[in-house]
């Protein structure tokens, strides 16, 4: 039994509690009604897999000549957070007066980060970019155009062409190449000998499916399959996107040509059919696997071959003995199809906000440093075998040649290299024109959901090719 | 001079929270779920509801929280019986019923993740040894992974479940059972007639409190399979999560999330009126 | 009657032997894989008792790449802040309406038990905005005033059953002795809902410790993260060392499990109370 009510009196504490309620309810509904703030304020929250940061920009206001430079990159594994602050500091050693301070986000939250830091006026000064991510940019009028440095650059150590032209459209430089990534076959030597009786890697798709079938095997005796051909992945990741992208691309297919969408196109279900077969071959439970599982899978000697950036060699080399039988070779092509390899160029992009800030030249003062063939390699290390030099005088680098793993792996590295001079393709890059809106496929990974529908079987691989066609087309008309 | 009631004073620290941080967030998503692109407008619930995927969604999310209740209820009921008998060691074994609700999502999902690795994971090879298939299976495959997520749901509230049930069963006087035992009834007679009358308020309310639970959760799902693969364990929270964040559709995320909302609150309402009823 | 009653017994101790296996065989599984060299656990066969030993990845876990220590230090900072702010609002929330006079009692607390139903991911992007507003992205007082939300409403409704089966016999012979409120609260109330208060609090501290999605969203940057966002980094993009994340799962349920193991019971008991006065 609770205490008696006050008779016909209403309480002053009441009347006081209600009217304060109502006075913050009304405050906070009026806030939410303002035009402005209604827009969308998104938050950074991204895959919990994925490495999530971004920074509380208060922009100090900077002593005549020190400046502070916010850095954005998307390398967020720990090893690569390490070599970028070592070769922060070592650039602060020489520049004193210039301060980085680098936020690393992940790839799957970049571009909502991007989204909302520009919304609240929080963007950062520099950031490491790829094409896509370039482009995007430029769309939501970010970027800085940087011809001149960029002329520079090549005029001291000379680019290779088909880099410059990743980070070129409208007339203009929209980053300064810095590096490049490029796609690869890996393979065991041991097993494809052993186990499928090849000598060398294979060419063709008809040679690859052989291998990889033959190498799905038991191994101990034990009747249990012990070891597989290959992993390609499905899971809605950017890994997926490239992995079929890279089979599209030697087929002859692609997603974006020019201003259109060609991914409807037989090129595209043969390539997908492949994709398929391959995963005849897969490990169980790799229907969950994103890059990192695929290549302990490798390194661990559990599938025969793996498409591989070389990110993975760092992990290969800690396995002593099976990485002696690591090596690599170009992808694999079908009949009729052309030698390219998926690669990204990467580069840095000024953004409009570090003229607000004034710190544009001390970016500059920045991107020389690192592009200098003394510090060079330190910046390509900080993941060893993955980040190749793009320039002449760059490849000559000593400070690159002289990493443990890229000793090990020389080979694949040079190859990679090679390639990347060769053979480089990006999607968006591959027609006339750059198709400026072909980032979509990294920010809504249509592709790799169309490559989910067909493997589990929820759709044909003609429905889901046509599929992810409308999808993209439906995209590209919001925007 | 009407006394002062300062009785008010003790709640308007929890409601002036409660008022910021949660009805506030409230309304933003209400009313952002009418906006778009800054016109008041219903067109954020007509592109929800002409998403498949949001329909798959929902299904999926009826056969998991169902699923998960069922398991839950029936598996913590049994386990609260086990517990409620009088043998050495009860009250360790007891307490030991917390350990996997002290865990968090995340500590579980990783964990589960890492017994069902396809290829060095403990379960499959346990299922080889023991015979029962012969050769690695992933409880990733697309037919099987709500069942696995199901799983360890289940382990992760099933305990906690069973302690909620025996506190329930300690409270049924044991003279009902001995007059009981005297007029011959037997042990599943019992249980019928006793202690699962008795025990019908607490089961009602923790099947309540669970279904929507379930029918809200997240983080396991996401941390084991982000919702796939393909489309085999995308829940309506996980597309709700995509949809906002991923794909930068506030608005259209917020529709869901009221949708979900109404949901739990249809739930609640259908709940209390058969409560009433059977009262 | 003898053999029924033994057999009855050898049936119970099978179930609960079968129950504690399924229960624990996890946390064995990670105990033991944090001790297993990284080779062992990619390249050979699982085995229940690992073949290598190596303490490699706890070592890993205390330096200075995975800072183990640093997230914990800050889930710490923030689990306490807000297990007491949670323990003060409730318990004064809660014995106002399990005792106070005020209007519209009953269907106040019942949209508290309803709050309790949100999903907090539901709430992550408008909570966003308010810690914006304050100022507060990116720092750990903007966990402590948001956490609160998930803790307070399960603590009200659970104290106020803790309040309302204490008989109000004694409340009314103090106030008619001409006690004040507030000393009927804090000398007789509180020391009997002891047991009621120490489970709130227990819950809170777990319930904060965990809390993950609004972490995700509030924070940036390696420096302030909580200890489930560090260990979700752990499982990382491009590499992954299931020894190591073995090792991290271990350690973060260990104080929770260290501190919690003595207080069970009255955990349990508290949960009874509440449970049952439904």
């Amino acid at each position: 039994m609770s205490g008696e009510k006050p008779k016909g009196k209403i309480s002053p504490s009441l009347i006081a509690t209600v009217v304060i309620v109502i006075i913050l309810l009304a405050a906070l509904v009026y806030y939410v009604t303002l035009p402005p703030k209604v827009e969308v304020v998104l938050t950074t929250v991204a895959m919990p897999t994925t490495v999530v940061t971004t920074v509380a920009v208060t922009p100090t206001t900077p002593a005549p000549e020190k400046k502070e430079i916010i850095f954005w990159h998307c390398e967020t594994p720990p090893l690569r957070v390490q070599r970028v602050e070592a070769v922060i500091r070592s650039f602060e050693r020489e520049y004193p007066w210039i301060k980085i301070k680098q936020v690393p986000i992940g790839w799957d939250a970049i571009y909502s980060k991007l989204d909302e830091a520009i919304k609240t006026g929080t963007q950062p000064d520099v950031i490491q970019t790829i094409p896509g991510l370039a482009l995007y940019l430029y769309h939501a009028e970010q970027l800085l155009e940087v011809d001149d440095l960029v002329k520079e650059i090549d005029g001291k150590y000379h680019y290779a062409k088909e880099q410059l032209k990743m980070h070129y459209w409208d007339g203009h430089y929209w980053s300064i190449p810095t590096e490049a990534i490029t796609l690869f076959l890996s393979y065991r030597e041991n097993y494809i000998k052993e186990y499928a009786g090849y000598n060398r890697p294979p060419e063709t798709w008809d040679e690859l499916l052989d291998m990889v079938k033959k190498c799905t095997r038991d191994i101990d005796g034990d009747g249990k399959i012990d070891i597989w051909g290959i992993n390609v992945p499905i899971t809605r990741t950017l890994a997926t996107d490239e992995w079929f992208w890279q089979q599209l691309a030697v087929n002859n297919g692609e997603v974006f040509l020019d201003t259109q969408v060609v991914l409807d196109s037989p090129q595209a279900v043969e390539a997908l059919k492949f994709y398929l077969e391959l995963r005849k071959y897969c490990p169980p439970g790799s229907e969950n696997w994103g890059w990192a599982e695929q290549n302990l899978a490798f390194a661990s000697g559990k599938i025969a071959f793996n498409f591989n950036f070389g990110g993975a060699l760092a992990t290969i080399a800690e396995y002593g003995e099976l990485a002696k039988y690591v090596k690599g070779c170009p992808v694999p092509i079908p009949k009729g199809g052309k030698r390219v390899a998926l690669s990204f160029g990467y580069g840095i992009g000024i953004l409009k906000k570090a003229e607000e800030r004034g710190t544009v030249d001390a970016v500059k003062t920045f991107i020389r440093y690192i592009m200098d063939p003394t510090n060079y390699g330190y910046w390509l290390n900080r993941q060893p075998g993955l980040f190749l030099p793009i320039t002449e005088e760059g490849k000559k680098s000593p400070s690159f040649w002289a990493d443990p793993v890229v000793m090990k792996f020389r080979p694949i590295v040079e190859l990679c290299i090679n390639e990347t001079r060769d053979h480089a393709g990006l999607w968006g890059f591959m027609g006339k024109e750059t198709s400026k809106m072909a980032y979509l496929i990294e920010s809504t990974h249509y592709l790799a959901e169309a490559v989910a529908k067909a493997a589990t079987g929820e759709m044909t691989p003609e429905q889901a090719i046509k599929w992810a066609a409308e999808q993209f087309r439906l995209e590209m008309l919001k925007h | 001079m009407p006394k002062i009631n300062y009785d008010y004073l003790l709640i308007m620290p929890a409601l002036l929270w409660i008022a910021i941080f949660l009805i506030f967030p409230f309304f933003y998503v209400i009313v952002n779920s009418f906006i778009y692109k800054n016109n008041v407008t219903l067109d954020n619930y007509v592109t929800v509801f002409k998403t498949p995927r949001f329909f798959s969604s929902l299904y999926r999310t009826f056969l998991w929280t169902i699923g998960n209740v069922v398991f839950q209820l029936g598996l913590g009921l049994g386990l609260a019986i086990l517990l409620n008998q009088n043998f050495k060691g009860v009250s360790a074994v007891r307490s030991l019923m917390l350990i996997p609700w002290l865990s968090s999502n995340v500590i579980v999902a990783l964990q589960w993740k890492w017994i069902f690795h396809g290829t060095c994971g403990i379960a499959t090879k346990l299922l080889m040894d023991i015979g029962i298939t012969s050769s690695p299976i992933s409880f990733f495959a697309p037919n099987v992974a709500l069942l696995s997520c199901i799983i360890v749901n289940v382990w992760r509230w099933t305990p906690f479940t069973a302690l909620v049930f025996l506190a329930g069963l300690q409270v049924i006087p044991l003279h009902l059972y001995e007059s009981a035992l005297i007029d011959g009834a037997s042990v599943f007679q019992r249980f019928l007639k006793i202690t699962l009358p008795l025990l019908k308020p607490i089961i009602a309310v923790w099947a309540l409190i669970t279904f929507i639970r379930t029918f809200n959760g997240f983080e396991i799902v996401w941390i084991l399979t982000g919702g796939g693969p393909g489309e085999a364990t995308l829940l309506l929270p996980i597309h709700m999560y995509t949809t906002t964040f991923l794909l930068g559709r506030f608005n259209e995320g917020s529709a869901i999330s009221v949708l979900m909302t109404l949901m739990s609150a249809i739930f609640m309402i259908l709940y209390v009126r058969t409560a009433q009823r059977s009262e | 009657m003898k053999i029924n009653h033994l057999f009855k017994l050898v049936i119970i101790y099978f179930l609960v032997i079968v129950t504690l296996v399924i229960l624990i065989f996890p946390y064995y599984w990670v105990f033991i894989s944090s001790f297993k060299s990284t080779i062992e656990i990619a390249t050979e066969e699982p085995r229940l008792i690992p073949r290598t030993f190596t303490l490699k990845h706890y070592e890993d876990l205390f330096g200075s790449v995975y800072k183990f220590h640093h997230y914990a230090l800050n889930s710490l900072i923030v689990s306490l802040p807000v297990t007491i702010i949670s323990i003060l609002i409730s318990t004064l929330a809660a014995y106002g309406l399990a005792r106070g006079r005020i209007k519209g009692k009953r269907a106040f607390s019942n949209a508290v038990l309803l709050s309790y139903l949100t999903e907090p991911s539901m709430l992550v992007v408008p909570l966003f905005f308010i810690i914006l507003l304050f100022g507060l992205y990116n720092n750990l007082i903007g966990l402590i005033l948001t956490y609160p939300i998930v803790t307070i409403p399960f603590c009200i409704w659970m104290l106020r059953e803790f309040f309302i089966s204490i008989p109000i016999e004694i409340e009314e012979a103090a106030l008619v002795d001409g006690a004040s409120r507030l000393h009927v609260l804090t000398k007789i109330v509180l020391p009997l809902a002891a047991p009621g208060i120490f489970t709130a609090g227990i819950w809170s501290f777990v319930t904060a410790w965990n809390e993950f999605i609004l972490a995700l969203a509030f924070i940036a940057g390696l420096e302030n993260w909580t200890l489930p966002l560090g260990l979700a980094s752990y499982v990382a993009v491009y590499d992954i060392d299931w020894g190591l994340v073995s090792a991290a799962c271990f350690l973060y349920e260990l104080p929770a499990l260290i501190v919690f193991a003595p207080l069970t019971k009255y955990f349990v008991k508290g949960l009874t109370l509440g449970a049952v006065k439904r």
